[in-house]
């Protein structure tokens, strides 16, 4: 659970108190900027669901396992293509 | 990052909904998975949007204003202009543009029918969708 306390900074940007479970918060203890790290992963993740909507309004039902096939076969696809390139480099 | 390049069939098979989509849904989920991006050629766009009924070009308009960051329409730039024009006898106008951007982006052309790409590109940069 993430649990947040907000106040208005400027027009542009809301200064959050927020709080995250510790295996989570841990990451950011390693990161120059913390809010950058968030607000990117906010725009990340917001972006996925704005696909996962768009498909669900086109009809298309997508399964986990299907996408997981893709992840295989594209990473596979990706592996052919650097063992191409390394050997023309060759 | 510009991962897959749709061409005019995964379009407009995408757009009509039919049992074959779910493999190229699932492509755009997959690609979004991981912040990258489909590209869409605009000949693609548009030689599907002319195969499409209405309804199905409903969703194309749909398809290319929703997720900008994830669906990415790509204009013809006019310097490939007469790449195009050279090769529309021996390929559709839509699969030389989809080969055009896959060659700019480093990405896969995915298609319900690669086989006339086969002569003007690795095998290995396409994607038979199914």
């Amino acid at each position: 659970m993430i649990l947040c306390d907000e106040r208005m900074v400027d027009g542009m940007t809301r200064k959050l108190s927020i709080s995250l479970p510790d295996d989570v918060a841990k990451v950011l203890d390693d990161v120059d900027n913390a809010s950058a790290y968030i607000a990117e992963a906010i725009v990340m993740r917001r972006e996925r669901d704005t696909v996962a909507a768009m498909l669900k309004r086109h009809g298309h039902v997508v399964t986990a396992e299907g996408v997981a096939a893709w992840r295989e076969r594209l990473a596979e696809m990706d592996r052919r293509k650097a063992a191409r390139r390394a050997e023309v480099e060759k | 990052m510009i991962r897959v390049i749709l061409d005019a069939s995964a379009i407009a098979t995408y757009a009509a909904r039919e049992p074959d989509s779910m493999s190229v849904s699932e492509l755009i989920a997959q690609v979004a998975e991981t912040n990258d991006a489909v590209g869409v050629p605009a000949l693609a766009f548009i030689a599907a949007f002319q195969a499409s009924s209405p309804e199905a070009r409903e969703v194309l308009e749909d398809f290319v204003s929703s997720a900008p960051q994830s669906i990415k329409l790509l204009a013809l730039q006019g310097e490939d202009t007469p790449t195009v024009a050279s090769m529309c006898d021996d390929l559709a106008a839509d699969k030389v543009h989809a080969l055009i951007e896959s060659s700019r982006y480093d990405a896969y052309v995915a298609s319900y029918d690669v086989w006339p790409m086969a002569r003007f590109a690795h095998e290995d940069d396409l994607i038979q969708l199914k």
